[in-house]
């Protein structure tokens, strides 16, 4: 399995292969259960490879004469025995060197074995299933209900003669079945993705199939659990030693001295004490490096190692963020008090950062972002993914999932700043004033609850009132939706519903306190077209009756032009423009705007046409360039844009741009 | 025999799956493709639209035996294709899938996954492999330092080129994508769109795109089949369907499609739920969200037949529709 030979198309495969094996062992050498488990490890197999060296005597000869021998450090012992000698008068140090020889050769190979037979067999049952998955499946389980110390020592005990070949069989085999079924479930896993069909289409055998496209994704896991197994099967070799069930003696072996130790535990406590010291550190060390090798080998069971950096701490006094190095952290001028009245804000967020520690970089999903929400209105928040479009709406209700924080700027939500508010207040808008609903509506219920006692528990958190009463309040909320017949519903669960039909319980949950404000996250992106028309246009006509301001987050642009007031555009972490609805779409002023809407193929655009397609790829939000993150891609770039970050101006009547060509013109204006 | 490059003749796809352990004879069977008919020709691109449940995605895989057929037959070139000699066809005709991510085999470096449909087909001898695998690459628009690198190292955008140049690299005649650009972000999918037309030009291929967006569909498509449950309900040229769709499903299907432009236009609300596949309603599938039903959609199932020169509809209705849908339909010709 390790020489993973590749077809040789690379030139220098081992050069090329070098930075990943070698980035694999940095990572392991960072944890240090694993490093003192493999220094030990290597020493108890240093000890046994080298027995017939270290060892002060032959583990075999007996010297009747001095047996039972103390060893040094107590009285009587001395340094020709150093741990002592056993009844037959044999050393016990050379014993032990020996048996751990013995011990681990046995362990080894029986680890081997059942590991490549495990491999093997959950491998084929998993990838063919039917009838062969059966058999192999359905014998394991019945093998697993055998007691297998058991059947281990009814085949010894009738084998005359015992040696290590016997014992790796009779243990190796029989622990396949552990193998199995983690690869077997590990194949299922797999074989469903993608790419094993794509291997099935280029015209790969099933062989191929399986050993070049499966095989590697899953034989890290036979690693891991063979490490582990590894300890399981030493202790399994002195069990079976110990019952007089291991080696024929007198071959050494730790269970075996540990037997005789017994017979002797009041006269000579070493001889049963010192092979079990062995055992115990031979077992901690293979376990200490098996559970260091699993995170870094088997990144299925890794763990999240992310810092969790403290939250800033509510301050009081000035508000403008000493951090805010780019040059993008201007603010937009006030409104002109000669446009056009708004309604009143409702939502006030300035100069909004947020960032997300990871283990060697920093990404700042969010940079600088302000914007106003008003009163009944709906703003939409356009975005692709990494836009922080989402970490924007989620830092709105505090919900950013660690380790990111909030690294500047204010939420000022009806004249409070929801960055420095308590948990306890936060929880209780949450509920009622600021409502949220999430792009998959299905994962979003509870499955085993039914839609009528998931809607009665959440309405009762906030509503006081008789189960029954809450009951009604949800039937009325589902009417709301569209739902005709709420009573039904209420009784099914959520798999039962479809994905529209889940998403507008949803949106019943969220509005049933009527709250100030509703952020939809995608609300429509995980359902057909014609559910989501018929889905979105019922959160309009909601929000409409109860004045409900909404923030409609999504990467359709379409979609924000039909359903919002206002738009926010942004790219990379920041705002790129911002304005009313018609005055962006018509007039969009950002290249970046401008592209979104030339770019996407739309069911109005003339057949034959050509696309024209923004060159590139995102920045990598963790490596910001210093200016505008747009620039690698924009048409009309010009030599400042890759020096300084562009400021928003003012272009509109509340119509806001984040972009060189309109800074200059501005300026030109203002002479 | 006409020379279609691919044609397929009431092509059944059926999943049969057991309620209960013990139940016996308790069987629910969802008709995934239910006799489907349609033909490709060399060099054009046909669509393949409809909502998730419609069967679009069981088809391709079918047709491309990923999957056996439960009836129907394929011919590809005039040939009729089976189960044994599938090999053949894994030259011909290829497929690219939706995810990036789950899609390349994630230990295997960008070089090895394009070079194995090399090997396997042993079209190019071992020495000049890397050589193939650059030019695969360049012609996709990458550069040929990628081959070293694993998937994981790689964007989407990037990943979806790889998928394309392993698709492309045994010179298949007929290539599937199967929502191929559904999972990018809006300023990538662009891109990828237009490679694909490149590439349609440089090696004059022929295409089956699969996806649930209509814009995407109407972009890449010559001609377009809408699909509802398993069955095909209307295939026409892409200007015409866009234009005067004849059947009240693909109506509905264009008036949902979110606008960009100013517009008080009459969206068709479908109301009710999409059924469920493994027990649909009688007659014409559609008939319970169907704004023009009469008696004989519930009792009769439209068959798809050619109402209009090259203009397939599965409507028993499908000229003399609800005239106030054919006025908003010819109202904003623009639109659609």
């Amino acid at each position: 399995m390790t020489d993973r030979a590749k077809a040789g198309i690379s030139p220098e495969p081992e050069a090329a292969a070098l930075p990943a094996r070698a980035h694999t062992l940095r990572q392991l050498l960072k944890r240090r259960t694993f490093i003192i488990g493999a220094t030990g490890l290597i020493l108890i197999v240093l000890i046994a490879l080298f027995a017939p060296f270290l060892s002060p005597h032959d583990p075999l000869k007996q010297e009747l004469a001095n047996s039972l021998a103390p060893p040094f450090w107590a009285e009587g012992g001395s340094f020709d025995h150093p741990l002592g000698t056993d009844t037959l008068g044999r050393d016990v140090a050379s014993r032990l060197m020996y048996g751990a020889r013995n011990s681990l050769v046995i362990a080894f190979f029986a680890v081997l074995l059942a590991s490549v037979l495990g491999l093997a067999a959950g491998l084929s049952a998993g990838f063919s299933r039917g009838w062969w998955d059966s058999v192999l499946m359905r014998f394991g389980d019945i093998q697993l209900a055998f007691p297998f110390i058991l059947l281990a020592i009814t085949i010894l005990g009738i084998l005359p003669d015992r040696n290590a070949v016997t014992l790796i069989l009779v243990i190796g085999i029989p622990t396949w079945i552990l193998y199995a079924r983690v690869v077997r479930s590990r194949v299922l896993v797999e074989r469903d993705k993608d790419y094993v069909l794509g291997a099935k289409a280029i015209g790969a055998s099933r062989m191929r199939q399986m050993g070049r496209y499966i095989l590697p994704s899953v034989w890290t896991a036979v690693l891991v659990i063979a490490m582990l197994d590894f300890g399981y099967v030493i202790l399994l070799e002195s069990t079976l030693s110990f019952l007089g069930f291991g080696l024929t003696p007198p071959t050494p072996s730790w269970g075996s001295i540990l037997a005789e130790g017994k017979r002797n535990l009041l006269n000579a406590p070493w001889l049963a004490i010192l092979p079990g010291l062995a055992i115990m550190v031979t077992v901690l060390a293979i376990n200490l490096t098996a559970d260091g090798a699993a995170d870094v080998l088997d990144p299925k069971l890794k763990i999240s190692v992310f810092r969790r950096l403290p939250q800033r701490k509510p301050t009081n006094g000035s508000l403008t963020d000493p951090e805010s190095e780019d040059a993008g952290s201007t603010r937009p001028e006030p409104a002109d008090p000669k446009d056009e009245v708004e309604p009143p804000t409702l939502l006030k967020v300035c100069d909004l950062s947020v960032e997300f520690p990871l283990e060697d970089k920093v990404v700042k999903a969010v940079r600088h972002v302000s914007f106003d929400v008003h009163r009944g209105r709906t703003l939409g928040i356009v975005g692709e993914s990494g836009s922080g479009k989402s970490v924007s709406a989620s830092s709105i209700i505090q919900l950013i999932e660690p380790p990111g924080r909030v690294t500047s700027g204010e939420i000022l939500f009806e004249g409070r700043d929801l960055t420095r508010i308590s948990n306890d207040d936060m929880t209780q808008l949450r509920g009622t004033k600021i409502g949220m609903i999430y792009q998959n509506p299905t994962s979003s219920l509870n499955p085993v609850l039914s839609i009528g006692s998931q809607m009665v528990e959440t309405i009762r958190l906030h509503l006081k009132g008789s189960p029954a009463e809450a009951r009604d309040i949800a039937s009325r909320a589902l009417l709301k939706v569209g739902i005709g017949n709420p009573q039904a519903i209420l009784s099914q669960f959520p798999f039962q519903l479809s994905g529209g039909m889940n998403q507008r319980v949803m949106i019943a949950l969220a509005m049933h306190t009527q709250p100030d404000l509703l952020i939809a996250d995608e609300p429509s992106s995980a359902l057909d077209v014609t559910t989501q028309a018929v889905v979105l246009e019922r959160l309009r006509e909601i929000t409409r009756e109860h004045q409900t301001s909404l923030i409609l987050i999504t990467h359709d642009i379409a979609l924000v032009a039909e359903f919002a007031d206002e738009i926010l555009v942004m790219y990379a972490g920041q705002v790129c423009e911002v304005g009313p609805i018609r005055s962006v779409i018509d007039e969009a002023r950002h290249p970046y705007t401008r592209a979104l809407l030339q770019s996407v193929p739309r069911a109005e655009i003339e057949s034959g046409t050509r696309l024209q397609a923004i060159p590139g790829e995102l920045p990598d939000p963790a490596a910001l360039p210093p200016g505008c993150p747009f620039a690698d891609r924009c048409v009309s770039v010009m030599d400042i844009c890759r020096q300084v970050n562009p400021s928003q101006v003012r272009v509109g009547p509340h119509h806001d741009v984040a972009c060189h060509l309109w800074s200059s013109n501005k300026n030109e204006e203002k002479v | 025999m006409t020379a279609h490059l691919l044609e397929v003749r009431d092509l059944k796809k059926h999943f049969v799956s057991r309620l209960r352990l013990f139940a016996g004879s308790a069987k629910n069977t969802v008709r995934a493709v239910d006799g489907v008919s349609f033909s490709v020709d060399q060099g054009e691109t046909l669509g393949l639209v409809g909502e998730s449940g419609s069967g679009k995605s069981t088809l391709v895989k079918t047709l491309l035996y990923l999957d056996v057929p439960t009836s129907g037959e394929v011919y590809f070139d005039g040939q009729r294709l089976t189960e044994k000699e599938t090999i053949r066809l894994r030259r011909r005709a290829q497929i690219v899938f939706q995810d990036p991510y789950t899609s390349l085999p994630p230990r295997m470096r960008v070089g090895d996954i394009i070079a194995d449909p090399l090997l396997i087909h042993r079209l190019v001898d071992r020495h000049s492999v890397r050589e193939r695998v650059n030019q695969l690459l360049e012609d996709v628009g990458l550069q040929p330092e990628i081959a070293d690198q694993y998937p994981h190292q790689l964007s989407g955008g990037m990943r979806q080129r790889v998928g394309i140049a392993k698709a492309l690299s045994v010179q298949p005649t007929l290539v599937v994508a199967d929502e191929a650009v559904s999972a990018l972000d809006a300023s990538v999918q662009s891109q990828i769109l237009n490679l694909f037309k490149d590439l349609q030009e440089r090696h004059d291929l022929t295409y089956i795109f699969v996806s649930h967006d209509l814009g995407v569909v109407k972009y890449m498509s010559h001609r377009i089949a809408v699909m509802y449950l398993g069955e095909i309900v209307e295939l026409a040229a892409t200007e015409e369907l866009y234009a005067h769709p004849l059947n009240p499903y693909t109506r509905a299907l264009l008036s949902a499609i979110p606008s960009i432009h100013r517009g008080g236009r009459e969206r068709i609300r479908l109301e009710g739920e999409p059924p469920d596949p493994a027990n649909p309603p009688p007659g014409c599938k559609f008939h319970p969200r169907c704004a023009i039903t009469q008696k004989v959609c519930v009792q009769e199932a439209p068959q798809l037949k050619e109402w209009l020169p090259g203009r397939y509809v599965a409507c028993h209705f499908a000229l003399d529709s609800d005239p106030a849908a054919r006025e908003s339909s010819s109202a904003a010709p623009g639109i659609y």
